[in-house]
């Protein structure tokens, strides 16, 4: 019996000037997503992960096309190299267009005319704040946000793992919460930069805008179960990628309970591919016994590669 | 009466640099940008010429700005030593060469224990701490315009980052690289 394994795509955060610059100059693979993200989009997307600047790179509105065409092109990679199939894949919330892709749910093209209409609607959402809380104690979190809803609302935008949560919602009331929590024993508090609190109800309308812009969209049917974001549930049918496509943008990202339900199911192999290794460290933390592989350049998959050959074959 | 001590307007001057309780000292280790600095703040002028009332405001002022950006960078020396250093886990490994290792954030020490291990981190994050203003004013600017000297303490910046496992978050703190990474 061969291990169970599933892809990651890594979500917002992720993002640094040059992603993507070291696959694209060692594969055709990369070079093709790369090319047909700037064709398709009408801007460079290769110099913006290139070169940046590191400030327009930041903008949600270029961030999130970005790290969709990186993960993307990464997966290519990985593909060129080694014929593979993963028992389930998820990414954090941008990163779900990557595993939707992934599955089959959506062609390249359609994957990039998503994220890119995606990124405009929560780009233009203005208001609210975001803090992500680090090792706050059990029951803490709760609390302060209960106690902080006097001021205003806040509510959960990233359970990410058990040691990192993203709060999102008012300024003052966000503020309140991360002061409560600090308190209470939280070992941080650290307000993000973002364009807007993304995963709350200040997102309702972009995520109503969406979800007639996703009626339109050409989906199938997933080859290869999606664990989504607002459930944590492994998802395979396409009326139900329709539904949850909209929702995720004002609801919570269930990472850690994704990550977990992936691990209930016997996955014993991670493989993060995109930018970075974010999801890698959360998944210390969520599922230490499982192994984390990340591909986000020529050495890292050519490692990644190798380790896969040793790890899936038969036992 | 041509001078007075500044001491009597403002009380006995802190300077406090070296903390009894910490073993950390002047002498650092691969200094990065710290070369040279706390002779400025080491020693505070502690008389002024009264006659020149203009330069007198303006030295205690400088004095006490001086001591206030010395005493910031202190508090946030001791917070990172005690959250980084002293809480984190010092490893103990057995090395057939060595004998007995502690590994304390990329920087090793043998047969030192663990106090050791602390102390010798701790020249290191005293370095990363004086230095993170003016490394930071240089990151902001274009490489292009930076001296080789400038390029190279930039470097030896980012090398010492390195191997303590730190960075610098969005708002300008010395954090765990597992601790600033964060995705929504």
């Amino acid at each position: 019996m061969t291990k169970r394994i599933a892809f990651l795509f890594p979500g917002q955060g992720s993002q640094a000037v040059g992603m993507g610059k070291d696959l694209y100059d060692n594969f055709g693979s990369v070079k093709s997503v790369f090319n047909t993200a700037d064709s398709v989009l009408g801007k460079s997307i290769t110099t913006l992960c290139f070169e940046g600047p590191e400030d327009a790179l930041k903008q949600t509105v270029n961030t999130q096309p970005c790290i969709v065409t990186m993960s993307i092109a990464a997966l290519e990679a990985l593909k060129s190299q080694l014929d593979i199939k993963p028992d389930f894949v998820a990414g954090h919330s941008l990163g779900e267009y990557c595993a939707m892709y992934s599955a089959g749910v959506m062609s390249l093209e359609t994957a990039l005319i998503a994220i890119q209409k995606r990124a405009d609607l929560m780009g233009a959402t203005h208001g609210g704040a975001m803090s992500a809380i680090l090792n706050a104690p059990e029951g803490a979190l709760e609390e302060a946000l209960k106690e902080a809803s006097q001021v205003g609302y806040v509510d959960v935008a990233n359970y990410n793992s058990p040691a990192q949560v993203v709060i999102t919602g008012d300024e003052a009331a966000v503020a309140k919460a991360g002061e409560l929590l600090l308190a209470k024993g939280a070992r941080r508090v650290v307000s993000l930069a973002v364009s807007g609190a993304f995963h709350s109800k200040f997102m309702e309308n972009a995520g109503h805008e969406f979800e007639s812009f996703v009626s339109e969209l050409e989906l199938n049917d997933a080859q290869i179960p999606v664990v989504t974001n607002v459930d944590a549930n492994p998802t395979t049918a396409v009326a139900d990628f329709r539904a949850k496509m909209p929702k995720q943008i004002y609801s919570s990202v269930h990472w850690t309970q994704t990550i977990q339900k992936m691990a209930s199911e016997g996955v014993e192999i991670f493989v993060e591919i995109g930018p970075g290794k974010v999801l890698a460290g959360l998944n210390k933390k969520i599922a230490p016994e499982a192994k984390v592989f990340n591909i986000y350049d020529k050495a890292s998959l050519d490692a990644t590669v190798q380790s896969l050959k040793e790890e899936l074959v038969c036992v | 009466m041509g001078f007075l001590s500044i001491n009597k307007i403002l009380g006995p001057q802190e300077n406090n640099h070296t903390n009894s309780t910490n073993s950390v000292t002047n002498q650092n280790l691969n200094s990065v940008f710290t070369e040279g600095k706390y002779n400025i703040t080491s020693k505070p002028t502690n008389v002024i010429d009264v006659n020149n009332e203009e330069d007198a405001i303006k030295t205690l002022l400088n004095n006490q700005q001086q001591n206030q950006e010395k005493l910031k960078l202190d508090r946030e020396f001791n917070q990172l030593k005690e959250t980084l250093l002293e809480n984190s886990k010092i490893t103990k490994r057995e090395d057939p060469k060595l004998g007995t290792c502690y590994s304390c954030r990329g920087h090793e020490t043998n047969m030192r224990g663990k106090q050791g291990a602390i102390d010798l981190a701790a020249l290191a994050l005293r370095d990363l701490v004086d230095g993170k203003k003016e490394y930071l004013e240089l990151s902001k600017k274009n490489k292009k315009d930076l001296t080789d000297d400038q390029l190279l303490q930039m470097f030896s910046y980012e090398q010492t980052l390195k191997s303590m496992q730190l960075t610098i978050d969005n708002n300008g703190n010395l954090v765990n690289i597992e601790n600033c990474e964060y995705s929504y």
